[in-house]
């Protein structure tokens, strides 16, 4: 097959429907100036080509034409002054065997009608013509139509009509545009033909929403990954950020707390920041939208943590997700792209037949992964161990397990606390329809999940999506407006300790024997559940796209756009949830937070080819204005706990917070484009941004980026249309972006609520205000090769990127004399994140029978911090250290297990005998990734669809285990191989209770040493779906035009370390519940 | 052209936006003040002086019982660390309470300052007599802490100002200068303050509480008719009396200049002090026990005996209550007292030799404690001597006054080396805090540490 790019190096006749699609390409964005516009010529023994070309530079009118029609032109000589354009065409083409035919601004070359043979088979030619457009309804320009197996070939025009007069009875009209799958269809008449372009799964010309445009893979000269509505229907998610992970190279996503509504973080390479956010900016249909929890609800938050702004927002509305990642793609962001950018386009209705589209799946979660802890004769022996070790002799008071405790009735903790199945049922019907000129989406969703947790409680979500877009007939004005609304209602225990009770003795009592709870250890699993934290968030994000067409070159956009987010969290805390030897006070904590953002953007795209040059310009603004309020308050003294959640029943109120943000941003912005001969690429970004976040003196910000793409197999000399290779591109990269994730108000000298005296209330100077301090740079270089091989089946694709961030924004240290340690101000810190990307896509080529496409990616991330001037004055001074990843572990280092004591050891840096701060704490290792990626395989065979998804990660973390027998709590299983008398030889100290001895002392060093640092490196089969698809005989006789089951399951099976749970919710200290497992089964009917 | 025209247009319109600064103002936030609506009323400036005062007690706690553990009032018997470190005299510059009570001065001085910056822009709607009452408290603040600064670390920086840039690298001044400046802000202060308070309570300060304090400032500097000035201007202005000693230390005694307000009726000295059950791990030292002769009204209202297994230990007992108190036995901490200024007074007529005043000042406080007059013949110094050593036994446990007496009679090497092992000539000041140095490279620390 020809490589479509480069006209007019092959005489087939395939590369003469390219050459014709390209030559309309260029042509395509050509000015409608008046084609009365005098031609200046001169001319000796010049081919038609070079006059072509000539003419279009002067008229900026296309030549649409084929190397072949020109073969038997003879060369021209002529002398023009000021001529009429057409005159000047009449003069060119007169004794020549071809003719002209003027579609503005086109010149279609056809041969002069003389092939007698053609005329007597057939003496009646129909006359063919109608439009093309896209599934959106949108024009395809520059489409290939053209009958099969016969010359006879045009070109679609910027309105995506096209007329074909040669036709006979018969022919197979062939319609054929880069980025479709070709069209075709028998002609029996003429008539006025609407042929719908179905966009074709090519991963090198596949649309990618870029930001204020749309680029593809092939021509795109930044870093921009993309997961599309089929990667995310396939995972019975309910938060749209999981479908993101293990999809896209250098965007590490973890899942911090596996309930529903518990968080997900997304990292895009790396961490930058020493202080400031680390959060991408995420923009859902061009509306900005929260890049982290709401803070204000902290204090009432439930076992699920905090609530990810995202669980609201419904996977199935969305269309594709594209994360921007390196400075050509995120610039145009300037200062809130330092993190990376995420676009979020939800669904649009197509054109064409009115159609129903019902998914409903039904399944459950679970827990999928537990660890083995001892079981009660273990526990015990461990237990008493520690006594005798220790040379102390237990009491009922410290050791009701070993003497109070009835042993012979032992819980699984891990079954008690998660071992339930929550049911998951999930809904969703969208109607779609339209005419070419309005089309429409409308749907509507519900999901109801339950969790693993004893009790009701449940995650319900209900939402509607409206999706309108209109063109008026003349195609210059457009518009598409869209909006999301969606409301949840969540209700989980109360904080996140439920988690933590997996290691409960397991023949811990709930009740004693004369029925009342069990307060010995000062807490109560049955207790802990009957808190309850009930969350209820409402959320529209609405949005409008109008865009004029004022000539064919020149375009002008206006974007609004707003959103509103909503949280109530409400944590009803009852008397029969509190030991009863505090006082039984109960109480409740209110919290609410909301945020809303108008978003205004005008623009302008301006789109014109020069010669071998396509140009696209991009100039517009940005007001945006944001409003954030949080607010929470305790109640207590409440007369009767059945009114708990009513704030107005409380006696006291206590702990009243609350915060107001309002953020204003103005900004400027260009892009410019350009293509030069479809081989070299330059794209510049600039956008001056205006955020009210930083003083009056820097409000101001300059972001910008340069780049060039070179597709070197378009150089046919060095890459004939034969080679294996495909396709091959080298791309640069390098720009500066910004970061303001920092607290607000910092550059504003306040008061605030400040301590009480003689009862009244204090004002306190908040801060000492900086007025200078300026956004966090990050400066991103990056480096690409990108290849397709066999016709772009498989395509590997190589990325480095190297990431300096500097002019931290951090709470710079100030001595105290100056009345505060510190201020928000910018230090020469530098954080480097650098890295390689891999990535490879493969596809068979299409058949009837097996077809099989995937992908495989792989990201080696490196994270440093390079300077950090005065860190050791610094807060942070314990946290970080120069040259050291900004995850780093400092801990003291655990050196094995004393064979004659038992008591573990450790390495005594400075050789005092002490293991103290900071001398004793070295670097130990680190949290952050060493690599991760993801592979996905879709089969189908037939009627069947497989599609695999496994995701990966190498990375450690610091787990939360207690040491063997210390205190009333079981460990893990491991713990059987402690230490017992001199000589064992063992990774497990000497089980000891508090006691005043050598090995205790050594024992309490242990939470502060690496033994708690493990490998929780996993590789994980993330989803995994099996579909049916009803085949056409059995559609056609029930009415529908789609009829598919599937079966899913989620998190189906993980690799890990053994003695760690989860690998991705383990996270030190704080026990979360581990992602769920889910499987459920579906129908997907379309009439 | 035309279409030349339109881009410039379009161009023209898109830039402009980024001129407009004015699409960027906010309101400032309704949860905050910002400096100038502080300033503009009455209510503000007050709820911002009463911050300050508030945060007084938490400076306070920093180093009130930790200085008289250091010298020779309170010995402790507990293991905490940190305390330890103060009866050992062994603090490092990482000392938490050290670092505290740096830091925590320092931010009353920001306050004070702030205020006094901007009390003079403050606009209409602030009266001139809340204006000056505010402004001469704030003087009296920020002097108070500067007295407590320099007696516990020697050379400190000397803040006037909120600008940071000059803030953050002031340099430790001598404290000769900073007495300077302190003498000449109390007598602005003095003459800004009116004698009465500003509420019925004694917890702010007036103009006798400048004057106490002023003369604080004499007695260090050894000008000895300045004492006498100021002293008798607080004994004679007649709105203080000497209360029997178990009724001092309550809230709105007659006695006291100078309280701190507390919450909830109860101070940290007395929670810290009064053993909840068991031996008190805080007791009176064997020093200052046999100082107090046996017939000493004071010893049985100020100290209280507590015996386990038949074995006595006393502990202070000037504070009675150490937890919540809601009756009208609440207690305020003490800054400032009459009875000190009785102790200044004599000290300074003994120094001048005029031994029959300051016998009568001495005379009427033993009284007070039950004790015999002092008789007018004795010789100047053992007058002097008298003064300091009932000065001992009347400010035992207050306000660092037993530490800061002997350093500036210059008694405290011999004094404490005879009874605290680890004690040098360079502990009677304080390490500057490690973070200090770090973040300031102009200070530089105190010697031995």
């Amino acid at each position: 097959m020809q490589n479509p790019l480069c006209p007019h190096l092959s005489p087939s006749f395939l590369a003469m429907k390219f050459t014709l699609l390209l030559l309309t390409l260029f042509g395509l964005a050509a000015s409608g100036r008046s084609h009365s516009q005098p031609i200046t010529l001169a001319v000796k023994d010049a081919p038609l080509a070079t006059i072509f070309q000539r003419l279009q530079q002067q008229t900026g009118y296309s030549f649409v034409y084929t190397q072949q029609q020109l073969q038997s032109c003879k060369p021209v000589t002529v002398r023009l002054q000021q001529v009429p354009f057409t005159e000047a065409l009449d003069q060119l083409f007169a004794g020549q065997p071809i003719q002209y035919q003027l579609e503005l601004p086109y010149i279609i070359i056809r041969e002069k009608a003389s092939p007698v043979s053609v005329l007597v088979n057939s003496p009646t030619p129909l006359v063919l013509s109608g439009t093309v457009r896209n599934e959106q309804g949108e024009a395809v320009a520059g489409a290939t139509v053209a009958i099969r197996n016969r010359p006879e070939a045009t070109s679609t025009d910027g309105q995506g009509r096209f007329s074909l007069a040669t036709a006979q009875p018969g022919d197979v009209l062939q319609v054929s545009s880069i980025g479709y799958q070709s069209y075709s269809e028998k002609i029996t008449s003429s008539k006025e033909l609407s042929i719908v372009l179905v966009q074709q799964i090519d991963e090198l010309d596949q649309a990618i929403v870029i930001g204020y445009g749309t680029s593809s893979k092939r021509y795109s000269v930044g870093s921009v990954s993309k997961v599309s509505s089929q990667d995310i229907s396939r995972q019975p998610i309910a938060n749209p950020l999981a479908a993101l992970q293990g999809r896209a190279s250098g965007v590490f996503v973890q899942t911090q707390n596996g309930l529903p509504g518990g968080n997900i973080k997304v990292q895009i390479r790396g961490q930058g920041s020493v202080a400031a956010g680390t959060n991408p900016l995420f923009i859902i249909d061009g509306v900005p939208f929260l890049s982290a929890p709401f803070s204000s609800a902290a204090a009432a938050n439930g076992a699920n943590g905090a609530i990810s702004p995202f669980s609201i927002i419904n996977p199935n509305d969305i269309e594709s997700i594209e994360v921007l990642k390196d400075a050509e793609a995120t610039a145009i962001y300037g200062s809130r792209a330092a993190n990376g950018v995420v676009l979020i386009t939800t669904k649009k209705g197509k054109a064409g037949k009115s159609k129903v589209d019902l998914t409903v799946y039904k399944g459950f979660n679970s827990v999928q992964r537990t660890v083995d802890y001892m079981n009660v004769t273990d526990y015990l022996q461990v237990r008493r161990e520690a006594y005798a070790n220790a040379g102390l002799t237990p009491t009922i008071a410290d050791a009701p397990d070993l003497l109070k405790w009835d042993t012979t009735h032992v819980t699984n903790w891990q079954d008690y606390v998660f071992g339930g199945k929550g049911s998951i049922l999930n809904a969703q019907i969208d109607v779609s329809g339209g005419s070419a000129q309005t089309h429409f989406l409308l749907g509507g969703n519900f999901r109801h999940e339950g969790t693993p947790i004893p009790g009701n409680q449940a995650y319900v979500r209900g939402g509607g999506h409206l999706s309108v877009s209109h063109e008026s007939t003349d195609k210059r004005f457009g518009m598409d407006s869209r909006v999301l609304v969606s409301r949840d209602h969540n209700e989980v225990p109360y904080n996140t300790d439920i988690a933590s009770y997996v290691t409960l003795p397991p023949h811990f009592p709930i009740y004693h024997p004369d029925g009342t709870l069990n307060w010995d250890l000062g807490y109560n699993p049955l207790a802990s559940l009957n808190r309850v934290s009930e969350s209820q968030s409402t959320n529209i994000v609405a949005n409008s796209t109008f865009r004029y067409r004022i000539t064919s070159s020149l375009q002008l956009k206006l974007s609004a756009g707003y959103s509103l987010m909503n949280l109530n969290r409400t944590a009803i805390l009852p008397k029969s949830a509190i030991n009863p030897i505090n006082s039984l006070i109960s109480s409740s904590i209110f919290a609410t937070n909301s945020q809303e953002n108008y978003i205004l953007e005008p623009y302008v795209t301006f789109n014109k080819s020069i010669g071998k040059i396509k140009l696209n310009a991009t100039i517009g603004g940005t007001y945006q204005q944001s409003l954030s309020k949080g607010e929470s308050k305790q109640g207590s003294n409440f007369s009767n706990d059945a009114l708990l959640s009513n704030i107005g029943a409380a006696g006291l109120i206590s702990n009243q917070a609350n915060d107001y943000i309002e953020h204003k941003y103005v900004s400027g912005f260009i892009r410019l484009e350009s293509r030069w001969k479809d081989r070299y690429i330059f794209s510049t970004n600039f956008r001056r941004d205006g955020s009210s976040r930083f003083g009056p003196a820097k409000l101001f910000g300059n972001f910008g980026s340069v780049a060039a793409g070179w597709i070197f197999t378009n150089e046919r000399s060095f890459f004939p249309s034969t080679s294996a290779m495909s396709f091959g591109k080298l791309r640069l990269s390098y720009g500066l972006t910004g970061n303001d994730q920092i607290p607000d108000y910092a550059y504003l000298s306040t008061y605030g609520s400040g301590s009480i005296y003689q009862n009244l209330p204090g004002l306190r100077p908040l801060r000492i205000a900086n007025k200078n301090y300026e956004w966090e740079s990050n400066h991103k270089l990056e480096g690409g090769l990108e290849t397709g091989f066999f016709n772009d089946r498989l395509l590997f694709n190589v990325h480095y990127f190297h990431n300096k961030s500097g002019n931290q924004l951090v709470p710079y240290p100030l001595p105290s004399q100056t009345g505060f340690t510190q201020y928000q101000a910018n230090l020469p810190a530098i954080v480097l994140n650098n890295g390689w990307e891999f990535e490879l896509f493969y596809s068979t080529a299409p058949t009837n029978k097996l077809n099989w496409r995937g992908s495989v990616n792989l990201t080696l991330p490196n994270n440093k911090l390079l300077a950090y001037p005065g860190l050791e004055g610094s807060s942070y001074a314990s946290i970080y250290e120069i040259g050291k990843d900004l995850s780093l572990v400092k801990r003291i280092h655990f050196t094995g297990v004393n064979q004659s004591t038992g008591n573990p050891e450790f390495l005594d840096v400075n050789g005092d005998g002490q293991f103290s701060f900071p001398q004793d704490y070295i670097a130990v290792g680190k949290t952050s990734p060493d690599f991760f990626g993801g592979v996905t395989n879709d089969f189908s065979y037939r009627n069947w669809e497989l599609s695999l998804f496994l995701q990966f990660s190498g990375q450690h973390a610091l787990g939360n285990f207690t040491y063997p027998g210390y205190t009333l709590q079981n460990d893990i299983q491991q713990s059987v191989f402690r230490w017992r008398k001199p000589g064992d030889v063992t990774q497990v100290p000497i089980p000891i209770v508090p006691s005043a001895t050598p090995a205790f002392n050594a024992l309490v060093q242990m939470p502060n040493s690496d033994y708690y640092l493990f490998n929780n490196s996993y590789i994980r089969i993330k989803s995994l779906q099996i579909a049916w698809k009803a085949p056409p005989p059995l559609l056609a006789k029930s009415g529908l035009t789609q009829l598919r089951l599937f079966l899913e399951g989620q998190n189906l099976w993980t690799l890990t370390n053994k003695k760690i749970g989860d690998p991705e919710t383990l996270n030190g200290s704080n026990a979360v519940m581990p992602v769920m497992q889910i499987f459920s089964f579906g129908i997907q009917l379309t009439f | 052209m035309k279409q030349l025209r339109f881009y410039l247009t379009i161009s023209y319109f898109t830039f402009a936006l980024l001129s407009c600064k004015k699409m960027l103002t906010l309101d400032s936030p309704p949860t905050q003040l910002t400096d100038d609506k502080v300033f503009s009323s009455d209510e503000t400036i007050i709820a911002a002086l009463n911050n300050i005062y508030a945060s007084l007690n938490t400076a306070d706690v920093t180093h009130h019982l930790p200085t008289a553990i250091y010298a020779d009032d309170i010995s402790y018997f507990g293991t905490d660390p940190s305390t330890r470190q103060f009866a050992d005299n062994t603090v490092t510059p990482t000392t938490a309470s050290i670092g505290n009570t740096w830091r925590n001065y320092y931010n009353i001085i920001y306050q004070c300052n702030l205020l006094l910056e901007g009390l003079n822009q403050s606009a209409n709607g602030v009266t001139e007599a809340t204006k000056l009452r505010c402004k001469g408290e704030a003087i009296f603040l920020r002097c108070w802490s500067y007295y407590l600064l320099t007696n516990l670390f020697g050379d400190v920086p000397l803040i006037l100002s909120t600008d940071v840039n000059n803030t953050a690298i002031s340099p430790r001044a001598p404290i000769s200068a900073i007495y300077a400046q302190l003498i000449l802000d109390l007598k602005e202060a003095i003459s800004l303050l009116p004698i009465t308070y500003a509420t019925t309570e004694k917890v702010t300060a007036n103009k006798c509480a400048a004057q106490a304090l002023l003369s604080r400032l004499f007695v260090l500097t050894e000008n000895w008719q300045e004492v006498v000035t100021y002293t008798n201007a607080v004994i004679n202005s007649g709105i203080y009396i000497l209360e029997s000693p178990s009724a001092v230390f309550v809230k709105n005694s007659k006695e006291a200049i100078f309280q701190q307000w507390q919450q909830n009726g109860f101070t940290s000295l007395g929670t810290a002090l009064i053993p909840s059950s068991g031996i008190p791990l805080y007791r009176i030292s064997t020093s200052l026990l046999q100082a107090f002769s046996s017939n000493d009204l004071r010893l049985p209202a100020w100290t209280k005996t507590v015996s386990i297994n038949g074995q006595p230990y006393v502990h202070a007992f000037k504070y009675k209550n150490r937890t919540t108190t809601t009756s009208v036995a609440g207690e305020y901490t003490m800054h400032l007292r009459l009875a000190e200024l009785y102790l200044s007074n004599a000290e300074a007529y003994a120094h001048l030799n005029l031994i029959n005043e300051a016998t009568n000042r001495l005379t009427i406080l033993r009284q007070r404690a039950g004790l015999v007059s002092v008789q007018p013949s004795i010789s100047q110094d053992s007058c002097i001597k008298l003064c300091l050593e009932e000065r001992r036994l009347e400010l035992f446990s207050e306000n660092g006054h037993r530490f800061f007496d002997l350093k500036r009679t210059k008694k405290i090497d011999s004094v404490l080396a005879a009874i605290k092992p680890n004690w040098k000539p360079v502990k009677s000041v304080f390490p500057i805090p490690q973070n200090e140095l770090l973040n300031n490279p102009r200070l530089y620390q105190n010697p031995g540490y």
